[in-house]
């Protein structure tokens, strides 16, 4: 993530062991992006693949983050090879 | 002894409302006209600055005073890291030729300039444009907010601190449902595949008695959304348990609406077989009433659609310059399946009022009509 001056403070990147290798599914995953006229869309794409342990936590209150990484399943054409997840919309494979 | 009204439901309980009807609507207008007419009017802002939120949200307040409103946003459920020169390099050239073949087959003039430079919505701009939204709705004690992506529960306990706004969350699968449940999330709304826009791919039939055996004996409330257009539709969301329905393709075709006029025709032309989805505006599947726009990128010579963000990159311009230009056969406005019940244009006031009756009207006879095994 690149983050501009001034706003480093509001992220922290951490790493929790405890969830690194695990392998889980992003769902609702996908980007908001630009739509005609400027409007921003929603998309529920979904990708599976393994969480990397690297935890990203975003202003205040926290907005949590895990990195999800070697992907067996994304979106059709999908090239990144990996993106940060919400928490809430990633779901462990082992629970 | 007097029947209890079958549309006083616990969403009208909770948020003081006379029906259990909730318009999701662009047009400010609408919003205002549904909340007087005793719905409860959302808007969706997530195309609008943080300043004209806050704009949109006065205008609101000073027309329905006390009644409850909320505001939709997009919460990112995901991001990439990267910018959009990035990506922009990933667009192949066989598509920008397509595209550029699509403008001069249809006689498309550029679109016209920018009034200012558009937000990427690629990456950290989205978390950046996400919170500067999100921190207008807190300080203006908008009563409900709602995110039509992202789950909405890291925002529970400033919420609950707050006050207000209520949070609402829309989902389109049952594990979503349970993870926002279990996070306190005060309202989930179901939305099913027929939905239009951006939507999961379980049917509303079939998703919403599933999250209402989840919300069970919990304080979060259920609202089904997908197809949903007439009161009968809404007599059969409360049969399959929801505390109340959520809808939008409707309110684009009420006098209110700032839908263009021909967009209200093809509203009213349109059968749930009109209602197509294309992954050619966005890269993911939307479901638009079909169009040259969608009819192309169907073509044998077409490229496929580039997943997103990729392709609404790469339209953008294009897109922009249909709209400006109202050339209006490239254009099919956002819709779901339901949209054969829209027969006629009326104000929303109006709407809300004929599908309470009508809705009132299946239950009474239900009621009285049992059906014969």
């Amino acid at each position: 993530m690149t983050l501009e001056a001034g706003e480093r403070d509001q992220a922290r990147i951490e790493f929790v062991a405890a969830h690194a290798g695990r392998r889980a599914t992003c769902e609702g995953g996908g980007h908001a992006g630009p739509a005609p006229g400027g409007a921003q869309v929603g998309a529920r794409q979904r990708y599976v693949g393994r969480v990397s342990g690297r935890r990203m936590v975003y202003g205040d209150p926290p907005w949590p983050f895990l990195e999800l990484t070697d992907f067996t399943e994304r979106p059709e054409g999908a090239t990144e090879e990996r993106i940060w997840c919400d928490e809430a919309n990633l779901f462990f494979d082992d629970d | 002894m007097a029947q209890a009204n079958p549309l006083h439901t616990r969403l009208c309980e909770a948020y003081g409302v006379e029906y259990p009807i909730v318009a999701f609507a662009h047009t400010k207008d609408v919003i205002a006209a549904v909340s007087r007419a005793g719905g409860i009017g959302v808007l969706g802002a997530a195309g609008l600055d943080p300043e004209e939120i806050r704009s949109a949200i006065h205008w609101i307040r000073e027309r329905v005073g006390d009644r409850p409103f909320g505001v939709d946003l997009l919460l990112p459920a995901s991001f990439v890291e990267g910018n959009a020169e990035d990506l922009e390099a990933q667009i192949p050239d066989g598509h920008r030729v397509f595209v550029q073949r699509l403008k001069s087959e249809g006689n498309i003039p550029d679109p016209k300039p920018l009034d200012k430079p558009p937000t990427s919505g690629i990456g950290p701009d989205m978390l950046r444009r996400a919170r500067a939204q999100l921190d207008v709705i807190f300080e203006e004690r908008v009563p409900i907010f709602a995110s039509a992506l992202g789950s909405p529960a890291f925002l529970i306990e400033r919420a609950r601190e707050a006050g207000a706004p209520k949070l609402w969350g829309l989902i389109g699968l049952p594990r979503q449902a349970r993870r926002e449940i279990e996070a306190g999330v005060d309202v989930v709304i179901a939305a099913g595949s027929d939905a239009g826009g951006h939507s999961g791919s379980i049917g509303t039939f079939s998703l919403v008695p599933e999250v209402m055996r989840l919300a069970r004996g919990t304080n979060t409330l259920v609202l089904a959304a997908g197809g949903v257009t007439t009161g009968a539709h809404v007599a059969a969301a409360l049969a399959l348990g929801a505390d109340g329905v959520w809808c939008g393709t409707i309110w684009q075709a009420t006098n209110e609406s700032e839908t263009e006029p021909f967009q209200r025709e093809q509203l009213l032309r349109s059968n749930s077989e009109d209602a197509v989805q294309s992954r050619a505006s966005t890269g993911k599947p939307v479901r638009m009433i079909r169009s040259k726009w969608s009819e192309a990128w169907k073509q044998p010579s077409a490229p496929e659609p580039l997943p997103m963000p990729l392709q609404g990159m790469l339209v953008a311009d294009i897109q922009r310059a249909i709209k400006d230009h109202r050339v209006e056969d490239w254009q099919g406005v956002p819709s779901g399946q339901g949209v054969g019940a829209i027969t006629t244009v009326k104000h929303a006031s109006q709407v809300v009022l004929d599908m309470a009756e009508e809705a009132l009207g299946t239950l009474e006879r239900l009621r009285v009509e049992p059906v014969e095994a």
